[in-house]
């Protein structure tokens, strides 16, 4: 019988959720990734230094914490995604370049490419060896897993390495240690390695392109020099993905900031449901640069969700050095007034604190840097007001009329999502300087909230957002499927109810209620609602008590009519449960 | 039965991990000190364009855009590259391979990753960035170590 404990407050959720058609669709089962260690006995993954097991991570060696992370990273992947085909990590740990402020932490990436290979959607279009397996259906390069870190025959899919002079070499990233938990629940002098760990991963298994950002071309001279990766690539400016482009033309567009975008209908369609509104600043007055301006609110202080704020703006003046950076105690009386301050030489929270000591009621950092909006980062409990971020070019606007008077309104747009353009697609990470090696293979930094395939991996992921952001739909769209065990079209990492009972009735200990069995769309049926009542319950009378409930809930909220709820019911204390 | 597609493919890829090296460096320079200054090209009498990076002469067809063969210098810079990472050398430029039901394979080895770079800012602040080759990532590292942060990046949290 299929049973499984779901809580009160869940069961309450469930009246707010829509119905949904129940069908069965081919179930899929996960994918089994592997983690091929190629360390030496008593090094890296194999070090044997006791360690006290931290935030979920059971190992008590170095080397049993550090194969956990990647073991859990693999499970993490391995559940969001299907394969019948196993992909194979090989991983090791291993001293890298590294300075006492700078170095390598960890890379990632596939071993292996394939084109016009049995199940590829793309003709002439290079894949990941994972992806290129799941499409085929059979391992494209059967074999036992390989020798060694890179070594033939390249049996396996996927490369690791992460850096372990980090926490071992006092001259390597001095100070700082890997943290091994399972809960990115770092202190601040340790490097999150599961966090690391997924964002590479997630490179190896589809998210990059085989496409360089200062040469344009691919792997191979055409038709053979794009990916599935670039497929999905699109310059809104030009209407061509990069698939389509000429070497030169992917060149002008890896700078094309903000308007190089991932098309897959995917993302797009889910892009609502994980992006917040974009902040924006209305300039009410003076008519010459009156309009609406793109804005990127703080990661610290309220939300402008909670209003908008419509005030006066004014230039803050410290007295000291650059007297608009806002660093130190301001001179101005703010009152009811916005101050705006210029990027630079402190905090953010720092200008902010500074602004509400004056008593403006909001901040507007204008960038210091000719593109891009400021990152507007930090933490503070202390800020009472919302900041701001404005554009070097958009905040100048601003700042040279700021002697006649400015009025404006902070707030939030109410048709433009946080890292979306205007047609709704999600942008990709294309600043106007190709210099970090970041571009195009990277969500843009402008998403709010950050998702994990962003080029700097933010501290502000959590367990709820290992992977299950927009990074998955990207996959999707891509070829990859989700892991759906019972087939209820509810993909694993989103459904209550794993494995649902999906009979076409409600059956309770072999009684046929008759009930249409409804599945709701969070992957939940009335029978698994029913069944788990089970769970747990000491006696018959309580089961059948619980039954009771869940009938009366689902016919108050017009799920069932009385007439089922009187079925369940019947049903329920009729049987032997639990 | 698999037959080579491209027998001078390891030299292709080789190539194009050479062009993004010179043009990351030059990326690089040119954010370090001037952000518009233009590269400083001129055409051999071989009728590539040469532009020097970072101490380096690359040659590019000016009618396709790509790169002329590495010399054996360049070769054994990429070579270097590799050595600074891992502390070893690692084969680059694998040649694709043509199977009998039409399908193409390339073993890429190490030649497209992505990296995480993390460097520790005057304010103490961890900045962490995810790279795309090598190069790029020991470029970062040596900036990071010989440089003071960028005035951009001090205030970030």
């Amino acid at each position: 019988m299929n049973v499984r404990t779901l809580n009160r407050s869940f069961l309450l959720a469930l009246m707010g959720l829509a119905l949904v058609a129940l069908t069965t669709v081919p179930a899929f089962a996960g994918a089994t990734i592997v983690i091929n260690n190629t360390d030496a006995p008593g090094v890296g993954l194999n070090d044997t230094t006791p360690a006290t097991p931290v935030g979920g991570n059971p190992g008590t060696t170095l080397g049993a914490q550090r194969l956990a992370v990647f073991e859990f990273a693999a499970q993490v992947w391995g559940t969001i995604l299907d394969s019948d085909v196993p992909i194979v990590v090989q991983a090791t740990f291993q001293p890298l370049n590294c300075t006492p402020t700078s170095g390598t932490l960890g890379a990632a990436g596939t071993l292996q490419i394939f084109a016009n290979f049995p199940g590829s959607q793309v003709a002439n279009t290079w894949y990941q060896s994972a992806l290129a397996n799941k499409l085929a259906g059979f391992d494209l390069t059967p074999g036992p897993p390989d020798p060694g870190f890179l070594q033939p025959p390249f049996n396996d899919d996927i490369f690791a390495f992460f850096n372990g002079a980090i926490g071992t070499d006092p001259n390597c990233l001095t100070g700082l240690n890997w943290y091994n938990g399972l809960d990115h629940n770092q202190a601040g002098s340790d490097i999150d390695l599961l966090a690391v760990v997924l964002h590479e991963m997630g490179h190896g298994l589809g998210f990059a392109n085989f496409i360089s950002e200062f040469s344009g071309n691919g792997p191979l001279p055409a038709p053979l020099d794009k990916d599935i990766y670039a497929t999905f690539t699109l310059d809104e400016t030009t209407g061509k993905t990069w698939a389509q482009m000429t070497p030169a033309e992917r060149v002008a567009s890896a700078t094309n900031n903000g308007n190089v975008v991932w098309s897959g209908a995917n993302v797009t369609a889910q892009a609502p449901g994980f992006l917040n509104a974009q902040a924006e600043v209305v300039v009410n007055s003076p008519g010459s640069i009156a309009g609406t301006y793109t804005a990127q609110p703080a990661a610290y202080g309220p939300s402008l969700a909670a209003g908008t704020i419509t005030a006066d703006l004014e230039l803050a003046n410290d007295g000291t050095g650059v007297a608009t950076d806002g660093c130190e105690p301001l001179t101005n009386n703010f009152a009811g007034r916005i101050a705006v301050v210029d990027r630079g030489a402190c905090a953010f929270v720092t200008k902010t604190l500074n602004a509400q000591a004056a008593g403006a009621s909001a901040v507007i950092v204008v960038n210091n840097q000719p593109t891009g909006l400021p990152p507007m980062g930090g933490t503070s409990a202390a800020a009472t007001i919302p900041s701001i971020g404005m554009s070097f070019t958009d905040g100048g606007a601003i700042k040279a009329e700021l002697g006649g008077g400015v009025n404006a309104t902070l707030g939030l747009s109410a048709t433009v999502l946080s890292g979306t353009s205007s047609a709704g697609r999600v942008r990709l990470y294309a600043p106007t300087a190709v210099a970090s090696g970041s571009s195009i293979s990277h969500f843009d930094t402008v998403l709010t909230p950050n998702a994990l395939m962003e080029p700097f991996i933010n501290g502000d992921l959590s367990p709820s957002t290992n992977g299950a952001d927009l990074t998955r739909w990207a996959f999707l769209d891509e070829g990859w499927m989700f892991s759906d065990v019972d087939g209820d079209g509810v993909p694993d990492v989103d459904d209550a109810c794993v494995n649902s009972d999906l009979g076409a009735t409600v059956v309770i200990d072999g009684c046929d209620s008759g009930v249409s069995n409804t599945l709701f769309s969070d992957g939940c049926t009335i029978s698994d609602l029913v069944l788990a009542c089970a769970d747990g319950a000491p006696n018959h009378g309580q089961f059948v008590s619980c039954a009771t409930q869940v009938g009366n809930s689902l016919n108050g909220a017009g799920a069932i009519s009385g007439a089922d709820n009187g079925a369940i019911t019947s049903c329920a204390a009729g049987s032997s449960l639990p | 039965m698999k037959r080579s597609v491209m027998t001078k493919a390891p030299f292709l890829l080789a190539l194009a991990l050479v062009l993004a090296l010179g043009f990351q460096a030059t990326a690089e320079e040119s954010q370090a000190t001037d952000q518009q200054q233009p590269e400083q090209q001129q055409l051999t009498e071989d009728g590539y364009l040469a532009t020097s990076v970072a101490g380096v002469q690359i040659f590019i067809d000016p009618e396709t855009g790509r790169m002329r063969p590495p010399s054996e210098a360049e070769a054994a810079q990429l070579a270097g590259a590799m050595q600074k990472m891992f502390g070893k050398p690692l084969k680059s430029g694998y040649a694709p391979v043509e199977h009998a039901d039409g399908s193409v394979s390339m073993v890429v080895g190490a030649d497209y990753l992505s990296l995480s770079v993390l460097h520790i800012g005057e304010d103490g602040q961890l900045h962490t960035e995810c790279v795309d080759d090598l190069h790029t990532a020991l470029d970062a590292i040596d900036r990071h170590t010989t440089e003071a942060a960028p005035v951009a990046q001090q205030d970030e949290e």
